[in-house]
């Protein structure tokens, strides 16, 4: 029982069924109820005390911005009218210090994916000068002289490497992903990439049909066109794509493609004239500049989870229902009669959410959606 | 998804150009729409970067490519577009978080008050959660004011540079606490009371 009111603390951040369990339990436990009712006019007290010492929330941000010269007249006047009563409200309640750092926070950010869309591309300095000085030495010997030319052949390798670095990267911009997010590509297709994932995406006046992931993981929806195929360079293949959804994972040696639907081709740099095509639901990978290795089954769902979306290539619809059931965390009903149909070829977004996955399979399967009391869906004919 | 952006070659200024953000000010209706549409994946990309790929993201691009759009006239210096839509996206971000869970709490109304069997009444109520709110730890008020202001407990633990577990351990021990000492607190009026 204690670890049941324990709970009721959290009681806003459950799943629906949660809360109906805790529901339930609290209609036969008056104290408990007593006990959730104080926590929740406690909680309410504390928002009247927030809204009754900063009503104006929007000072909280031109007082985060105020020290970096982006505040005009008005905005200024503003923060000078309202200071006294902001000071005293952060000094009396510490989270409004929190989110001032907060703002900070949301500013970095914004500015990070402004400079991402429209900065000229940034070449990273890769050079460092602290060499030691050159120094004057005797007569030297044949072995001394091998060295040198050895170390004259490196330093000129390098810099053609840089050399080389430098031009591929040209009208690319690249992106380093913090964490889980969204990309727009140029041509109108999309990626998720995962957190720790590199993505090049050409800039204006480059060929548009293109990308390169250098690092991690990317979820990528390409448009179609089948006349002018989208190309994704990786560090040690190539992957064509007619217009399609698949996954690549980049490590330092290895190309993984897991294809979820459409038409890709995944070629070695070693030998970009000999690509294997995948079809759905296969998987193909590059090591180091090896031949692709031959298209095998994949679990696509699993290999492509870290998206959050859901993914059916070919199941019957009562197993697809308990997918859903399980991701979304509701009820997920089937009629009788569509429970042994084949759905296939399916991805769910998960932001687009759980209404839209069963009106979708409704459509499909020519039967309708009826919402069940207490959260969830039935689809039935 | 949001929409990519345009090829330059089909224009000869970029629509963020200061000179390009001086014609969409003076009425050059192309020039604003591109201008927006430039913006529009931007303000998306940091909406999804601050809270998610969720669906609230496409209310505030739309009301902040609005803030832009009544706003535009009133920027005095077009180079500084950039500020000017940082602004207004920030101002939405934090209008989200303040109506964040004004739908789901209607379900159970933390406004109306318990169930008062003591008949403590409502100014008692009231005084005893301040003095509850007094035992609470400074770390663990912040973070009931961070939730009411509203943030969700991974954005709190992200804020509190800690984890969502021990961000719910102290909201959880907030909880238990506070229910001793209002226990406590009622009893004790029920005592002194001498209709009892």
């Amino acid at each position: 029982m204690s670890q049941s009111f324990d709970i009721l603390a959290l009681y806003d951040s459950l799943t629906p069924k949660e809360r109906a369990e805790l529901d339930r339990a609290m209609e036969e436990n008056p104290t408990m109820a007593d006990a959730f009712g104080r926590w929740n006019s406690l909680r309410a007290e504390v928002r009247r005390e927030l809204a009754a010492d900063l009503p104006d929330r929007a000072l909280l941000v031109l007082y985060a911005l105020a020290d970096d010269d982006v505040l005009d007249a008005d905005e200024q006047a503003r923060l000078r009218a309202g200071s006294a009563n902001l000071a005293v409200a952060m000094d009396r309640h510490p989270g409004l210090v929190d989110v001032v750092q907060r703002i900070h926070g949301d500013r970095e950010a914004f500015e990070d994916v402004w400079a991402a869309h429209t900065a000229p591309n940034r070449q990273e300095k890769a050079l460092s000068e602290d060499r030691p000085p050159l120094r004057l030495v005797g007569p030297q010997s044949p072995a001394r002289w091998v060295w040198r030319i050895a170390a004259l052949v490196t330093v000129v390798l390098g810099s053609a490497l840089l050399v080389h670095i430098a031009m591929r990267d040209a009208g690319f911009e690249t992106i380093r992903a913090s964490e889980l997010m969204a990309v727009d590509l140029p041509d109108g297709s999309s990626v998720q990439l995962a957190e720790g994932s590199v993505l090049m995406i050409p800039q204006e006046g480059r060929p548009l049909r293109q990308a390169r992931l250098m690092r991690g993981r990317g979820l990528f929806d390409i448009l179609r066109d089948e006349a002018n195929p989208f190309k994704i360079e990786t560090p040690n293949a190539d992957i064509i794509v007619l217009g399609t959804t698949f996954g690549v994972e980049v490590t330092d040696i290895e190309t993984e493609v897991v294809l979820a639907s459409g038409i890709v081709e995944l070629a070695s740099h070693a030998d970009r004239d000999a690509p294997v095509r995948l079809e759905p639901g296969q998987r193909s990978r590059v090591l180091s500049l090896d031949p692709p290795s031959e298209p095998a089954l994949a679990d696509v769902n699993a290999e492509l989870s870290w998206s959050g979306d859901l993914f059916i290539r070919a199941e019957r619809m009562a197993r697809v229902a308990e997918y859903l059931s399980e991701a979304f965390d509701l009820p997920v009903e089937v009629g009788q009669d569509l429970a042994n149909e084949m759905v296939s070829g399916t991805r769910f977004e998960r932001e687009a959410g759980l209404e839209a996955a069963v009106q979708e399979l409704a459509l499909s399967l020519g039967a309708e959606v009826v919402s069940l009391e207490g959260g969830g869906f039935r689809i039935a004919r | 998804m949001g929409g990519g952006y345009t090829p330059a070659s089909l224009y000869a200024m970029h629509p963020l150009d200061p000179q390009a953000v001086i014609r969409a000010q003076k009425g050059d209706e192309a020039e604003r729409g591109r201008l927006l549409a430039a913006i529009e994946p931007i303000v998306r990309s940091f909406f999804r970067a601050r809270i998610g790929r969720v669906p609230d993201v496409d209310d505030l691009v739309q009301n902040t490519l609005v803030r832009v759009h009544r706003g535009l006239e009133a920027l005095e210096n077009p180079e500084r577009l950039k500020a000017f839509s940082m602004k207004a996206a920030l101002f939405e971000l934090q209008d989200f978080y303040r109506g964040r869970y004004s739908a789901r709490e209607s379900l159970y109304d933390p406004d109306i008050p318990p169930s008062d069997p003591a008949g403590v009444g409502s100014a008692g109520l009231r005084l005893d959660l301040e003095r509850a709110m007094d035992v609470l730890t400074p770390h663990a008020r912040r973070i009931i004011e961070l939730r009411e202001l509203g943030f969700a407990y991974a954005e709190i633990a992200e804020t509190l540079e800690t984890t969502e577990a021990a961000v719910k351990m102290q909201v959880k021990r907030a909880f238990e606490r506070l229910r001793e000492v209002l226990t406590a607190l009622v009893l004790a009026i029920l005592a002194m009371s001498p209709s009892i």
